[in-house]
């Protein structure tokens, strides 16, 4: 026994050696190995889930791509052929035929890159422009109000710009251009690149931003303009985090279902002239949105390989983008080896050959732009580019910078202007379901729409069901999700080593991020619907936005975990606190806010998700709100797209309709927005 | 650090004014057993030399040591520049004592010639020069150089009085010659013991003025 | 005062409500190396970089009086501050290399300013990273990324590049605080070097750096210009109490 000051034993100090001993079976150390167990499972769950949403996509896909179980056979005639390249080389599309159905994907596929190569057109110069505005040029005080518009703009649902799409954009662009009809290849792209800005947006702002000070002084101070600095040393400084955020804003354009099945048309030819945006088009996601619900036997087969070609080119997509960060990195850490190809060309043809390019680059332009818009509408667009690249080349530094700043500032202004005329239109348009007189000479107040049942196949009456059953959506997934998420994040932020697990781990995840939604709907559709038989019902519906919105949750969790500094735990665990103790009460309560963040965000997506929804879980019109969870349900967004293609009067409800909708996203977003920053100030570290 | 170094610079400074005792102490001692012909006490200053010799060299590992560690700057540095200094010139007084001690020893108690009055009187006037410098350089006031270079020229002058006045004893009587070297050597010494407290007062004034001046 | 090349004359500013520097003047030498030295915080950073204006970028500097460089104010509205700064060059704490090149981070002054010819080009990069005495080290791999040095080299690649827009002062903040003794020493060998042919004005917090290689330094405390005077007064000889102090290291 260890001595006091008086000399006899202090009861309350126990004997060295005894002590330290572990004991196994302590409450304390029972309870720390099993919740580490727990969150192992959950982080393992999102692998599963998307293991068996892959394997699930090829074993549906077989069929279509094999003859009695080969994927290349010898025909009649002696010579080899193979399904898949017959799908892959096929130009005509046609599944639905009584005796020669064709799935023939190549339409398909430039129906997607065409429309995510015209979104990217449109899309990085904006976002560049508007990324770069925002982070260097506005003033502090502006700067936090444009970053929440665009993070508004991101939390539009697809449907919604569809329904903007359809009711705006497709009009103009038929009448202006005089064309049979406005849905297109350039309506697909205008609206896949206002879809893809945000994303461009705040990657390539924060990457912008995160370039150091002493950077932009060191070539201040050497007599460069504020636009030199940014134009030659800040942009491409950050040229990394800039490349991800468009990759990322690709991916989302190529995985996009509800807009694009809207507003171009769905037709499954290659545009002939290929350069024809007024062509319609269908995608690869449009189709497997249209015709989800009604293909069956080989049809349905040919719709699963189509979702593995996207989740390939997703895959593709995103692997290139890190490939491309990587040498990027590379080079700017100076590990890189510098280019022996640059070093051998002679400098002339380097000067002359840029020359060269630059002006057939214009010529191909205007013969571009003079094809779709007319030769003077070309002449003057190629002017006012020309015009302005001339200036900043012949002006003095200090005066082409206002020139190169009022470029950005209108990039940054058309994007705000594509915010408010989008909200513009869809308050304007719906505000009619919300509030209207009555042949009575009264104002109806807005929550008659809110609570009456749908009319008339939907086209008047309320949209309380529908309000209902997002809510029961939103909550049944955010359930499911949370414990799931969270514990994934905690155990990947906090338990998982580094190596190759947590990289196979963090693969899965980022995966699953990026697929499709239409690819889980189809999911939803073959393997809950009807291969476990829950049908069309709510709990389908619960079960796949749960899986969506994982792993959001878990990055956020990871993230605000990841932010509390390493001394807090180790003061902790210096203290004998045990590994689950530490993070119960020392980790977590910072992290909180950062959690609830992710919660909230997650909440406004799967309000707007449609395309997993739309044939799994929800039903045309229902009278009451579903009490069931075996039975279908309405949503606020799979009504807006009914209500959409309804032939007559569809409109007024479905703009009500996405009205509401976004009042709930705003306040969704609103409050985690307030709950960031009211937290940010509270933690000091 | 700052009080480390202060703590040194203390040290040093109560080490130079214990070589300053000793100094002072071997010079007074040395005269007086010239005057008394005392051969004890002759010995004793002479036996005092090592100690001197080995606070010399204690003083400027010191101070080197202080200069190498650490790098003062101002006024730090000008007091290890002025004690650098003194070390010598208190050497080179106490080293004088000792001469006059052997000098006296190998007068094996000769009777004087007169009364020396002299030779003490100067030996008084030099040791009080020393004593102001060491009290300036304690005290760090300088006041008390003002007259410094009034004693210097009275110690000149009753050098060469001194001398005058053995020539004149050497002239009379031949036996005198021995006696009266001595004394006029004894006179030289003592004139440069106040050159150096001179010396040693330029030293210390540029140590609190941060000023070359010239004292002689 | 001959040889004059930068004057300060009453110079007052404040961040916001707080005033950080109270009517300094002083007078700087051509050729010659100036150190301004001070415990943290009293203003010798923002003194320098008064110089070339780079308090420009930062909203709430508030600065009356006048910097006049060659006879002429810096600050009146009628100067071209990407002009000034071509003439009066800077050196940060921390070496901040572009990620480019060394060839690229070297040519991208002579670039903004027009120089386009690859001839040329070439001269003015082997020239400046001659004179920053880095030539030798990175001749053969010019086209290596600049982040692939070591600091006391991107350090001097940083002075090169400054070199090559040819000012006439170079304003070196703490240039050395961030390296080992022997990049230290290089560096402040090249500064005895540099006086030839500029005029050297450093801030540093290492008094014996600023004994070892300036000519005249000023001494700094909370805003005030204490003192100003050749090296070795400062040194040997302080006339201000605060001076000695801090440079006995009583405080700070």
């Amino acid at each position: 026994m260890a001595k006091g000051s008086n000399g006899k034993g202090d009861p309350a100090i126990p004997s060295p050696s005894s002590s330290l001993r572990k004991r196994r079976l302590s409450p304390r150390s029972l309870l720390d190995s099993s919740i580490k167990g727990i969150l192992l499972f959950c982080a393992f769950f999102s692998i599963i889930a998307l293991g068996f949403i892959v394997f699930f996509l090829f074993k549906e896909a077989v069929p279509i791509i094999t003859q009695e179980n080969f994927i290349f056979y010898r025909t009649d005639y002696g010579y080899w052929k193979a399904p898949i390249l017959d799908m892959l080389q096929g130009e005509t599309w046609r599944p639905v035929s009584n005796n020669n159905p064709m799935y023939g994907v190549k339409p398909l596929i430039v129906g997607s890159l065409m429309v995510t190569a015209g979104s990217m057109i449109i899309a990085i110069p904006l976002g560049l422009g508007c990324a770069i505005f925002i982070s260097q040029l506005a003033p502090s005080w502006i700067r936090d109000k444009l970053k929440t518009a665009v993070e508004l703009l991101a939390g539009v649902p697809s449907v919604v710009y569809g329904l903007f799409g359809l009711i705006v954009l497709v009009r103009w662009i038929k009448v202006g251009f005089d064309q049979p009809t406005g849905e297109s290849v350039l309506a697909g792209s205008i609206i896949l690149g206002v879809m893809a800005l945000p994303t461009i947006i705040s990657v390539a702002e924060d990457a912008i931003s995160s370039v150091t000070r002493d950077i932009k002084e060191a070539s201040l101070a050497l007599g460069a303009t504020k636009w030199q600095t940014i134009s030659q040393i800040v942009v491409p400084a950050s040229i990394s985090g800039i490349t991800a955020g468009i990759i990322l804003g690709m991916g989302r354009a190529m995985g996009e279902t509800m807009a694009v099945m809207m507003v171009t048309g769905n037709t499954a030819i290659i545009p002939d002239p290929a350069y024809d945006i007024f062509s319609t088009v269908k995608t690869l996601t449009g189709t497997i949105g249209i015709e989800m619900g009604e293909a069956t036997g080989d049809h349905q087969s040919a719709l699963f390989f189509l979702a593995v070609l996207l989740f390939f080119l997703v895959l593709g997509i995103n692997s290139i983008a890190v490939y491309i960060m990587g040498k990027i990195k590379a080079k700017h850490l100076g590990l890189a080896k510098p280019s022996r190809l640059k070093e051998m060309i002679p400098e002339n043809v380097i000067i002359w050959g840029s020359h060269a390019i630059k002006i057939a680059g214009v010529l191909v332009f205007l013969f571009l732009l003079t094809e779709w818009f007319g030769f003077l509408a070309g002449l003057v667009i190629i002017g006012m580019v020309v015009t302005i690249y001339l200036l900043m080349k012949l002006l003095k530094p200090k005066a082409g910078q206002y020139v190169a700043y009022g470029v950005v500032s209108l990039a940054m202004l058309a994007t705000i202007g594509a915010l408010v005329i989008i909200f513009y239109y869809i308050i304007s348009e719906g505000i009619g379901s919300l509030i209207s007189k009555t042949d009575y000479g009264y104002w109806t107040p807005p929550w008659w729409f809110l609570l009456r049942a749908p009319e008339d196949q939907g086209v008047g009456g309320g949209i309380f069901p529908a309000i209902v059953g997002t809510f029961y959506l939103v909550v049944g997934a955010i359930l499911i999700a949370m414990p799931l998420g969270v514990g994934a994040g905690i155990y990947l932020s906090e338990y998982a080593k580094e190596g190759r697990l947590l990289r196979t781990i963090r693969l899965g995840i980022d995966n699953l991020n990026g697929t499709p939604s239409i690819v889980f709907g189809l999911f939803a559709f073959a393997f809950l619907v009807i291969y476990l038989d829950f049908g069309i019902s709510l709990i389908t519906g619960i079960i796949i936005l749960s899986i969506m919105v994982l792993p959001t949750i878990i990055r956020t969790t990871e993230e605000s975990l990841k932010s509390v500094p390493h001394s807090m735990r180790e003061g902790s665990l210096a203290l004998g606190s045990t590994k689950w103790e530490t993070i119960w009460k020392v980790v977590l309560p910072p992290s909180l806010p950062g959690i609830i963040t992710g919660i909230i965000l997650s909440i406004g997506r799967a309000a707007g998700e449609t395309a997993p929804i739309l044939f799994t879980a929800t039903a045309f019109i229902t009278p009451s709100p579903v009490d069931d969870l075996f039975e279908p349900t309405m949503a606020l967004s799979t009504h807006i797209f009914i209500l959409a293609n309804e032939e007559t009067g569809g409109m007024p409800n479905a703009s009500g309709t996405a009205l509401v909708l976004l009042i709930i996203i705003f306040i969704v977003y609103a409050s985690a927005s307030y709950l960031r920053r009211r937290f940010k100030d509270r933690i000091k570290w | 650090m700052p009080e480390k170094l202060d703590i040194e610079l203390r040290n040093i400074k109560k080490e130079i004014e214990l070589m300053g005792e000793l100094s002072r102490a071997m010079l007074m001692d040395s005269v007086t057993a010239l005057r008394d012909l005392d051969i004890q006490l002759a010995e004793d200053v002479l036996s005092r030399k090592e100690t001197l010799y080995k606070m010399d060299q204690n003083i400027e590992e010191h101070a080197l040591k202080v200069l190498t560690l650490h790098q003062p700057m101002a006024k730090d540095m000008r007091t290890l520049a002025c004690v650098l200094k003194m070390i010598t010139y208190l050497t080179r007084i106490g080293r004088y004592g000792y001469d006059i001690a052997k000098v006296t020893k190998e007068m094996g108690g000769k009777k004087h010639i007169k009364k020396l009055i002299d030779i003490p009187a100067m030996a008084r006037i030099a040791d009080t020069m020393v004593d102001d410098v060491m009290q300036a350089f304690k005290t760090e006031d300088i006041r008390s150089f003002e007259d410094l270079e009034e004693r210097d020229d009275i110690l000149d002058e009753e050098r060469y009085s001194i001398f005058r006045e053995c020539v004149t004893y050497m002239m009379e009587d031949p036996r005198n010659i021995t006696m009266c070297s001595h004394y006029i050597m004894i006179a030289r010494y003592l004139e440069r013991c106040g050159d150096h407290a001179c010396k040693i007062a330029e030293k210390v004034h540029y140590m609190v003025t941060g000023e070359w001046v010239e004292i002689s | 005062m001959t040889g004059m090349i930068m004057e300060v004359k009453d110079l007052n500013l404040w961040y916001g409500k707080k005033k950080a520097l109270n009517q300094i003047n002083m007078r700087m030498k051509k050729n010659k190396v100036t150190a301004l030295i001070g415990p943290s915080g009293c203003g010798k950073s923002t003194l320098i970089r008064c110089f070339n204006r780079m308090n420009d970028t930062i909203d709430s500097v508030k600065i009356t009086g006048e910097v006049l460089y060659e006879g002429a104010n810096i600050y009146s509205p009628s100067m071209d501050v990407m002009k000034v700064r071509t003439r009066i060059g800077m050196i940060f704490q921390k070496p901040n290399p572009f990620p480019k090149s060394v060839y690229d981070n070297i040519a991208y002054g002579p670039r903004i300013h027009g120089t386009k010819r690859k001839k040329e080009l070439d001269r003015i990069v082997e020239t400046s990273l001659k004179k920053a005495a880095l030539w030798e080290e990175v001749h053969d791999r010019l086209n290596d990324s600049a982040m692939g040095l070591s600091g006391g080299q991107q350090q001097r690649l940083c002075i090169a590049r400054a070199l090559a827009i040819e000012p006439d002062i170079i304003l070196m903040d703490e240039p050395t605080s961030a390296l080992d003794p022997l990049a230290t020493s290089k560096i402040e060998d090249l500064i005895y070097e540099l006086k030839r042919n500029y005029t050297v004005i450093i801030v540093t917090h290492n008094m014996q750096q600023a004994a070892r290689v300036s000519d005249h330094t000023a001494f700094m405390y909370l805003g005030d210009l204490v003192e100003f005077a050749p090296t070795r007064e400062i040194f040997e000889n302080p006339k201000q109490r605060l001076t000695e102090n801090y440079i006995t290291g009583r405080f700070g």
